[in-house]
């Protein structure tokens, strides 16, 4: 090919022009790519705000639910401060905080959105949403104990269970007056060494029912667990103290720990003055919330129906704040919140009727935690139904059942039983990021 | 007529201009390496804090080195950092 004198220097434009075109291109993409960049930021610092939030909420639970009038603790308050100290930390402004489910309470969601700068003087905005994640399913008995050696001195056995002498003179006193009262008492378990909890634990890998060696407190030999005749629970829960044992957790009516320890005297004379333990007597020491007036129903359909009283108050607050007259949007009545289909099925007249309902929401949920075997599970049975907890395995992914158990949890006054505590992962200290459309749905 | 001195004129300019286009792609390489080291970046942050255990108020920091590509920049690292509510 010949050039033609009009052909010098062809090259030339052609390449700078090139040149330009992948520089500014270059640019071009890097802007975009800072504003991708920023977006990320904004996302990161929304999701901080909003677990951090989360778990601010989720520390102040438990003095919320213990207070009658909650909002005198301020709590949304010290949330916001908590969240607005995280963005500014992370680079962002906190431009809004919500409680999605504030209608309910306790609230056991938060939403916010932040803003952070982005490129060219533009202001990036992100939102994030945290909820208290329900107890995927600590054991109780994990709940302090471990640490300590385990007991190591003699045994002695009462109903074929072996325990401290200590504990079994107690217990001795305590049956011989659960019988004066026409009440037998049964130990169903009692001291278990760390090896046989190995074993346990090695049968059922499973920390929701049973605790990990070395973390259960039938390892100081303390601890029994009693079954009886009708109403040894209820005679227990009302005398217990009365021989230095307490109930050791809300949901386990059954688990009965001996105060003074395996080192207390065992040669206790007849006359010897009951062990004075500070608690209060079932009906009283439920949440203040309570009405006087549904104690004594609360108590005995709980008992009635295997479940912890606590917990059933706690399901009937959370299901209609004690309003015998709710009536839900989807049609759920009374202070239970049977749906009328529901309420046919289990042979309730009235839904309206506290002394029909409660009974039957014990049952209801005493059923479920039987077909579970976990408070949680039974909770979400409650809620969703059992054939969604069969379905998924454990607590379905729905928002609205996950907030209902954690809220459930979170009034029955252990902050433990909302989720496992510093568990890490991704969503660490019982507080789990929601996907924003999981709730919107 | 033939212009003698015009053969291989086009040849040439392309050739000179080699490290002039060497230069801005190594220069839209290197921001393009920037925006994603700092995507990384922002994604290990996240990653570190979601988790983290503590009391109070809780700062991480992480940094990524990026390649450099431009000659005389010497080593690039990316440093973040983020604060979390660490219980």
């Amino acid at each position: 090919m010949t050039p033609r004198p009009g052909q010098r220097g062809q090259a030339l434009p052609i390449v700078v022009m090139l040149g330009a075109v992948i520089l500014f291109g270059g640019i071009g993409i890097f802007w975009l790519g800072r504003a991708h960049a920023a977006k990320a930021q904004a996302q990161t610092a929304a999701d901080l705000t909003a677990i951090s939030a989360g778990r601010r909420l989720r520390e102040l639970l438990p003095q919320m639910v213990a207070e009658t009038g909650h909002e005198r603790l301020d709590w949304r308050s010290r949330v916001r401060a908590t969240a607005d100290r995280i963005a500014r930390g992370n680079g962002a402004q906190l431009v809004r905080l919500t409680w999605p489910d504030a209608h309910r309470w306790p609230p056991t969601t938060v939403q916010v959105t932040v803003a952070t700068a982005g490129p060219a003087g533009t202001r990036v905005l992100a939102g994030a949403r945290a909820a208290i994640a329900p107890g995927a399913g600590d054991l109780p008995e994990s709940v302090g104990a471990g640490g300590a050696g385990q007991y190591a001195g003699p045994l002695v056995y009462r109903d074929g269970k072996p325990t401290c002498p200590a504990v079994a003179a107690a217990f001795d006193r305590m049956d011989a007056a659960a019988h004066g009262a026409g009440v037998d008492l049964l130990v169903n378990s009692g001291f278990r060494s760390d090896a046989e909890q190995a074993v346990l634990f090695h049968r059922h890998p499973d920390p929701k029912w049973v605790a990990r060696p070395g973390h259960s407190r039938h390892r100081y030999a303390t601890e029994l667990d009693i079954a009886g005749t009708s109403g040894a629970w209820m005679w227990l829960a009302d005398h217990a103290t009365q021989f230095g044992f307490v109930q050791r957790y809300g949901w386990e009516p059954w688990h009965y720990g001996y105060l003074p320890g395996c080192g207390a005297a065992t040669a206790t004379p007849a006359a010897a003055q009951p062990i004075a333990v500070e608690l209060p007597s079932p009906v009283s020491g439920l949440p203040q919330w309570v009405p006087v007036a549904y104690r004594r129903t609360v108590i005995d359909s709980a008992m009635q129906g295997g479940v912890p009283p606590v917990v059933l108050a706690a399901l009937l607050q959370a299901e209609s704040g004690y309003n015998r007259w709710a009536v839900s949007p989807v049609g759920a009545q009374g202070i239970a919140q049977f749906m009328p289909a529901t309420a046919h099925g289990m042979g309730l007249r009235d839904p309206f009727d506290p002394a029909q309902a409660i009974p039957a929401a014990g049952r209801l949920l005493g059923g479920h935690l039987r077909t579970f075997g976990s408070i949680p599970l039974a909770l979400a049975a409650y809620n969703a139904g059992p054939g969604a907890v069969q379905r998924y395995g454990g607590i379905p992914p729905f928002a609205e059942t996950r907030a209902y158990v954690a809220r459930i949890m979170a009034l029955a006054g252990d902050p433990t039983m909302i989720g496992p505590v510093g568990t890490g992962g991704a969503v660490g200290s019982g507080v789990t990021l929601v996907r924003m459309g999981d709730l919107l749905a | 007529m033939r212009c003698r001195r015009c053969d291989g004129q086009a040849s040439v300019e392309a050739i000179a201009l080699v490290p002039l286009m060497v230069a801005v792609v190594l220069l839209v390489w290197q921001l393009a390496v920037l925006v994603r080291g700092s995507l990384i970046a922002q994604e290990q942050v996240r990653a570190m804090a979601l988790p983290t255990r503590g009391a109070g108020t809780v700062e991480v920091r992480t940094s990524v080195r990026v390649p450099t590509l431009l000659p005389g920049i010497g080593t690039l690292r990316i440093p973040v950092r983020a604060v979390v509510y660490g219980r």
